[in-house]
């Protein structure tokens, strides 16, 4: 195996685009070195099997190489975007294969807590940080934003799970978002 | 639209959350093309959803940056023109694995004892010889190709934006021209009020003072938190005409003006910047450019 190339520069989103649509191996390993943790982590929140979870990360960086032509910076972050392909690519994986009868299964509590192996964190410094972050958010905002984004429940079926009409999950949805923008301390304006 | 009552609805955050049936996400998406408020709404749902799930980071087993990057520089993903040749490849390797074999044994019998050998074997052999070097040249033929197929699509994929960018360039410009052909309309060209900035922006107004027609294409995109707003100098007065959409500056865009006041006339008109919403009255500093109807 070869050493990688060292990379020195910071590039923005935009220049990180061009080197990806130009094929660049730069652009490749900036894309590695600075994203392949946090959509591995998406991934891992959902499957939890690792060799499935190692795979996926796979077609979801081909996913990017293959598609980042059709990236359209004015509907949002680069990042976002392909947070979302590893989130989609994810929950399709455990649509197709029958897993989200088991995920359903799990409880929520557990879901919460048992995120598979020993994380790896980066920093521990921030790590703290971190984990004050999570305690934030009440329980029931973080079991509603769990099961529709990392198990793939619509919202009708989270209503059924949770037992409470529609109208009260939507309303739900919303506060929880509201408390996740406030502990992140989100109030940007939009591209 | 009620803009407030569909933020407020969840249906957004139902949206970013991905809970939303794929029918319903669909309309949601084209609401969020067509109202910068909803994007704005929707960008800061994302970025909030992207620190929650940058939490507890785990990182992936070492060796898969490698192997990804041998997956996208040479792969099978490459494109799928190039199943052709790799079927071609998987039939060659195909038949090596086929060759018959001695019941007890695993590999080809190449080196059969000396009593049985027989011009069969001979040409078994030569022809495994011939097979291995068809699959090298095949091989690198087909990596040759792989590589030409991804330099031809990326360039495909540029030119196909520049297209995009063209079109829209162009459906920009078309509006415009048939803007100021039209006999019932008035164009009014404003300028840059700060000196050093070349800006300029364009309004169309109707003759019988019923609508008017705004095009940002020569302002910068004001900075987050602050919009533009159109004025009416009416009798020596600035008289709102309402804000507008950010997305529109530095675009062709033409867009109907929605004011606030029915002015549709004055002596002068003017666009200013100002914080997101809109100000009562227009600061001297903030006015970016003016003009006068003819």
């Amino acid at each position: 195996m070869r050493a990688l190339a060292p990379i020195a520069t910071t590039y923005t989103e935009e220049q990180l685009v061009t080197l990806l649509r130009q094929k660049s191996r730069d652009g490749f390993n900036y894309l590695y070195k600075n994203y392949s943790a946090h959509l591995y982590t998406v991934i891992r929140k959902v499957i939890s099997d690792e060799a499935t979870a190692n795979d996926l990360l796979q077609e979801v960086f081909v996913k990017i190489w293959n598609n980042i032509g059709q990236y359209d910076n004015s509907r949002g972050r680069l990042a976002t975007w392909m947070m979302n392909i590893a989130r989609n690519a994810a929950i399709d994986k455990l649509r197709s294969r029958g897993e989200i009868m088991q995920s359903k299964i799990r409880s929520l509590d557990g879901f919460v807590t048992d995120s598979g192996p020993l994380p790896a964190k980066p920093a521990t410094g921030e790590a703290i940080d971190v984990k004050n972050h999570v305690q934030q958010l009440k329980p029931e905002y973080r079991d509603i934003i769990n099961l529709s984004y990392f198990q793939g429940y619509t919202f009708e079926e989270v209503a059924e799970e949770l037992k409470m009409p529609l109208g009260t999950v939507k309303t739900r949805m919303r506060s929880a978002m509201q408390q996740l923008r406030a502990i992140y301390n989100v109030n940007r304006e939009g591209k | 639209m009620d803009i407030k009552a569909y933020i407020e609805s969840g249906i957004l955050d139902a949206f970013v959350l991905g809970a939303l049936p794929a029918g319903e996400a669909d309309r949601v998406q084209a609401d969020i093309d067509q109202y910068p408020e909803l994007a704005a709404e929707v960008a800061a749902l994302q970025d909030a959803m992207f620190a929650y799930t940058s939490e507890d980071l785990m990182v992936p087993p070492a060796a898969l940056q490698e192997k990804i990057w041998n997956e996208l520089s040479t792969g099978a993903n490459a494109r799928q023109q190039i199943v052709f040749e790799e079927q071609n490849d998987d039939a060659f390797s195909g038949q090596l694995n086929s060759v018959p074999t001695g019941n007890n044994s695993k590999q080809i019998p190449l080196q059969a004892s000396s009593s049985r050998f027989s011009w069969r074997y001979a040409a078994t052999v030569a022809a495994l010889v011939g097979s291995a070097g068809l699959n090298v040249y095949f091989w690198n033929q087909s990596k040759q190709q792989k590589q030409q197929l991804l330099a031809i699509s990326t360039t495909v994929d540029s030119m196909h934006q520049q297209q995009k960018a063209m079109e829209f360039a162009a459906n920009g410009f078309k509006k415009t021209t048939d803007m100021m052909a039209d006999e019932g309309m008035n164009t009014v060209v404003m300028h840059t009020m700060l000196k050093g900035h070349p800006m300029a922006a364009t309004l169309f107004l109707s003759k019988n003072k019923d609508k008017a027609y705004i095009m940002l294409n020569a302002l910068p995109k004001p900075p987050a938190g602050m919009q533009y707003q159109l004025w009416a100098i009416h009798n020596g007065k600035p008289m709102n005409m309402g804000v507008l959409p950010n997305n529109m500056a530095g675009t062709p865009m033409i867009e109907p003006v929605s004011s606030p006041t029915p002015v549709m006339e004055g002596e002068a008109f003017a666009i200013s910047l100002e914080k997101e919403g809109g100000s009562i009255t227009p600061s001297v500093d903030s006015i970016y450019v003016m003009g006068r109807p003819s």
